[in-house]
């Protein structure tokens, strides 16, 4: 069967009225996420995880797909409304987005941005569709040095790519490592870092790290500062006046094939999509002088490469098991967790459900077109639900969540050191989303180390004697060098806004 | 007021409950069993939501709770290759309302290689009854030159230190047997570790690995659409999912390999309720409707009563004391 025969068995499946039901929680979970400021997708699809155990995997991964992509549209309202980012991909989208709301064009630049955001998001699903099966065949030829030079390239890309400084890139990177090697040496079995507790034996959980370093530490974070929300301003008219259709058309299609771009990419994330897609916008532009003051390109762009972004890391996730977000990265787990092993024989051996959740996905945009453009009002609205209430109800459910993975208390005392600990790194301006990037892959790195070393007769110099590993690791030099170049020019500013997430 | 008549009635229940427990421990352990189950039993299984283990240990005690007349709850602690939820049995109430998924030889292997930092032994466990024996599996791809272990020992020899061999990494089960085909062939090969069967099969389909150790269980969907080449499995006699692939020792390589999943409850319970509980496994084994479900979960069946489940274990662990003596793997 082709693409579009498997597709359709897969809509067979996704509108069967249990899925659309998950499909629709997961959106409507993710759309509350995006819109609330102090939780973002890590720390919500981390957290609902746990509530997926009783569920068949393909609905749990519809579920949590769904929350996943949703956050990409809320968090444009309240950046657009409000001027307070509900996530941080949406966090550029404020400059151009409040200033269009406080000339009273907030509906048109609501209206753009879902529309945009539809467009990347559906298009990166038909890639998903059609590359998808195409990388899955092609991905055999991935053994593990392949692996081992796509993960380098994502590492290096992290280092280059997040944060502010490439010190602070640095130690988040190293931290994240470490982090990783504890536990059983993968190699040899020698015991690592484990302070004679057998809870530390299996390594630190994935989950734990990433809800204390986004959920706990977020609401330590917030409790600093007052929360209160400005009242947000009446939403009228979603369709943007005639003359700014071309130059929104053209933002969305640039924003599309970036975002798609960077989701192929290992260590990328939805934020670095839209800071990019932002930065592009200004550069192409007749008059760059109207950013700031209201530039429909900047609200356009960004907020469709996001979505773009958002359907495209599912590629290497799907294809190769390689997350390229921590978002992703936490659905890798969801998918482990449900004996599900993404990779290449995900396509032969559980067509079914790949099928299933591609379909699920063009069902869940539509339903958030519907809800963005018609509802923008309202989930307006639910961004001023009182921080007071919010936060400790984020806090238990976090603890709960990580406490149900294994019934195990050591985790949530884990949960609330990694949760002071990111608190600490936010305010030295560390970025924990390179921190836990580099953990997950730093246990992968590792072991197909070891594997292509256990497979080389030649060292290191097997991983430059294969195509695509050659390739791969020519590309990280480069890379590698521009890095530094650019550390000395301190050519940063295009990326100075902290890349999180 | 309505607060103080709501301690008073507190009081009242814990007090009735503290008779009853009195009464119940005055009362000969005959009578004391008769109303078993009285409560859902829980059952610990050391492994997470998904996994085979729990799989296998969700279709056992759902087909359990007809004969058992009660019903269990899953209780899932994993964490340490098992050593938590094995421990959390072990340690468990002796009052027959916690028992457990172990998986032989897991559960025999953490005592013996992480030493004192696991808190439970053998002599911990009363086993109440296996019902799975997972044969290892030595596979190649189907389009491989390999066609019985003894292409593969030929093809060792011929270029020593060439073949690429995958297994499930260094502690594991498969590296002891992996280390015995070298010893005993005297070969050297190149190993290979995975973490997991998923990425092991994609290498080996890929052809980044020629051959590898595996668990049958996990081969029979790929093995039923020729997807791969199983050379041989690791159990005592041939196998009903895949008859007419020979064992390691038909193929002239003297060893069994097995990982086994059943249920045990730690020592010190009532043998009343133990006699209940392995009554009750023995008939859910038998039961028709257990065995089509285990079928077509690729479960390779395997009874044993308690009795005959204790000396395989001990013979076991014996067996891996010994060759852990020699040299760990």
């Amino acid at each position: 069967m082709d693409a579009l025969g498997l597709l359709l068995h897969g809509f067979q499946s996704a509108l069967t009225l249990n899925n659309l039901f998950f499909c629709f929680i997961g959106v409507t979970v993710g759309q509350f996420i995006g819109v609330l400021p102090g939780i973002g997708p890590v720390a919500g699809t981390a957290v609902l995880i746990p509530l997926t155990f009783g569920m068949n995997p393909t609905s749990a991964i519809i579920m949590l797909a769904g929350i996943f992509y949703a956050a990409m549209y809320g968090g444009t309202i309240t950046s657009v409304l409000i001027n307070t980012p509900g996530e941080s991909a949406s966090v550029i989208t404020c400059i151009d987005g409040y200033q269009m709301a406080r000339q009273g064009r907030a509906g048109a630049a609501l209206g753009v941005a879902a529309i945009g955001s539809f467009i990347g998001g559906v298009v990166a699903i038909v890639c998903l569709t059609f590359i998808g099966p195409v990388i899955a065949r092609y991905a055999l030829r991935f053994g593990p040095p392949e692996f081992f030079a796509v993960m380098m390239f994502g590492l290096l890309l992290i280092v280059g790519l997040m944060g502010k400084s490439v010190v602070k890139g640095l130690i988040a990177v190293f931290l994240g490592l470490l982090l990783s090697l504890i536990g059983q040496d993968p190699a040899t079995g020698a015991e690592r870092f484990l302070f004679n507790q057998l809870n530390l034996l299996d390594g630190i959980d994935f989950l734990v790290l990433a809800m204390g370093m986004f959920g706990v530490s977020e609401i330590l974070l917030n409790a600093e500062k007052s929360m209160d929300m400005a009242k947000p301003p009446k939403v009228k008219g979603l369709i943007p006046p005639r003359d700014e259709w071309g130059p929104a058309a053209k933002a969305i299609g640039r924003g599309t094939a970036l975002g798609m771009a960077l989701g192929l990419v290992p260590g990328s994330s939805a934020s670095i999509a839209s800071l990019l897609s932002y930065s592009l916008e200004k550069r192409v532009a007749k008059d760059p002088s109207r950013f700031g003051k209201g530039a429909i390109e900047g609200v356009a762009g960004p907020e469709t490469a996001n979505n773009a972004y958002a359907g495209a890391a599912l590629i290497p996730l799907f294809t190769l098991g390689i997350p390229s977000s921590p978002t992703v990265a936490i659905l890798l787990g969801a998918f482990v967790m449900h004996g599900l092993i993404p990779g290449p024989l995900l396509y032969q051996k559980n067509p079914d459900f790949i099928w299933a959740v591609v379909a699920s996905m063009f069902i869940g945009n539509s339903m958030l077109l519907i809800m963005n453009l018609p509802m923008a009002n309202w989930w307006a609205k639910v961004a001023r639900v009182p921080y007071k209430l919010l936060a400790p109800l984020v806090l238990l459910i976090c603890m709960v969540g990580v406490f149900s993975v294994k019934r195990n208390v050591w985790d949530v005392g884990l949960l609330i050191f990694f949760g002071v600990v990111g608190y600490f790194m936010k305010k030295l301006q560390i970025p924990a989303a390179a921190l836990l990037l580099s953990f997950i892959l730093g246990n992968n790195i590792e072991f197909t180390m070891i594997q292509t070393m256990a497979l080389s007769r030649h060292g290191l110099w097997y991983l430059f004697m294969r195509p695509i590993s050659g390739t791969l690791m020519a590309l990280c030099l480069v890379i590698l060098a521009f890095s530094i170049i650019s550390a000395i020019k301190k050519k940063r500013d295009a990326l100075a806004a902290d890349a999180e997430v | 007021m309505a607060r103080r008549e709501g301690s008073q009635g507190f009081l009242a229940i814990a007090l009735a409950l503290v008779a009853a427990a009195t009464l119940a421990g005055l009362t000969p352990s005959a009578t004391y069993g008769q109303d078993y189950p009285k409560k859902p039993i829980t059952a610990i299984v050391a492994f997470s939501p998904g996994g085979g283990t729990d799989i296998a240990a969700r279709v056992i005690l759902k087909a359990a709770e007809k004969y058992i007349k009660g019903n269990f709850v899953v209780d899932n602690r994993p964490g340490a290759g098992g050593a938590l939820g094995f421990t959390a049995i072990a340690t468990a109430p002796k009052d027959g309302y916690t028992i457990g998924m172990i998986n032989p030889p897991t559960v025999l292997l953490n005592p013996i290689q992480l030493g004192d930092k696991v808190k439970y032994k053998l002599d911990d466990f009363y086993p109440i009854a296996n019902f799975v024996s997972d044969p290892g599996a030595c596979v190649a791809p189907p389009d491989s030159t390999l066609k019985s272990m003894q292409d593969v020992v030929d093809a060792a020899k011929k270029n020593p230190d060439t073949l690429r061999f995958g297994y499930g990494g260094p502690g594991t089960s498969e590296a002891l047997t992996l280390r015995k085909f070298e010893q005993t062939k005297g070969i050297k090969v190149r190993k290979v570790p995975f973490a997991a069967t998923g990425p092991q099969l994609t290498a080996l389909m890929g052809n980044q690995i020629d051959v590898m150790f595996t668990n049958a269980s996990e081969m029979i969907p790929q093995y039923k659409n020729k997807g791969v080449r199983v050379l041989a499995v690791g159990a005592e006699k041939r196998i009903d999912m895949m008859p007419d692939v020979p064992t390691y020792k038909e193929s002239g390589f003297d060893a069994t390999q097995l990982a086994m999943r059943g249920l045990a409850a730690p020592t010190g319970v009532d043998p009343f309720i133990l006699k209940i509980l392995s009554d009750a496994m023995k008939r859910t084994f038998e039961d028709p409707e257990f065995r089509a479900k285990a079928l077509d979960l690729s479960l390779p069946l395997d009874y044993l009563g308690p009795e005959d489940y204790m000396k395989v274990l001990k013979r076991m662990d014996a067996f891996y004391r010994e060759e852990f003596a020699k040299d760990p793997w």
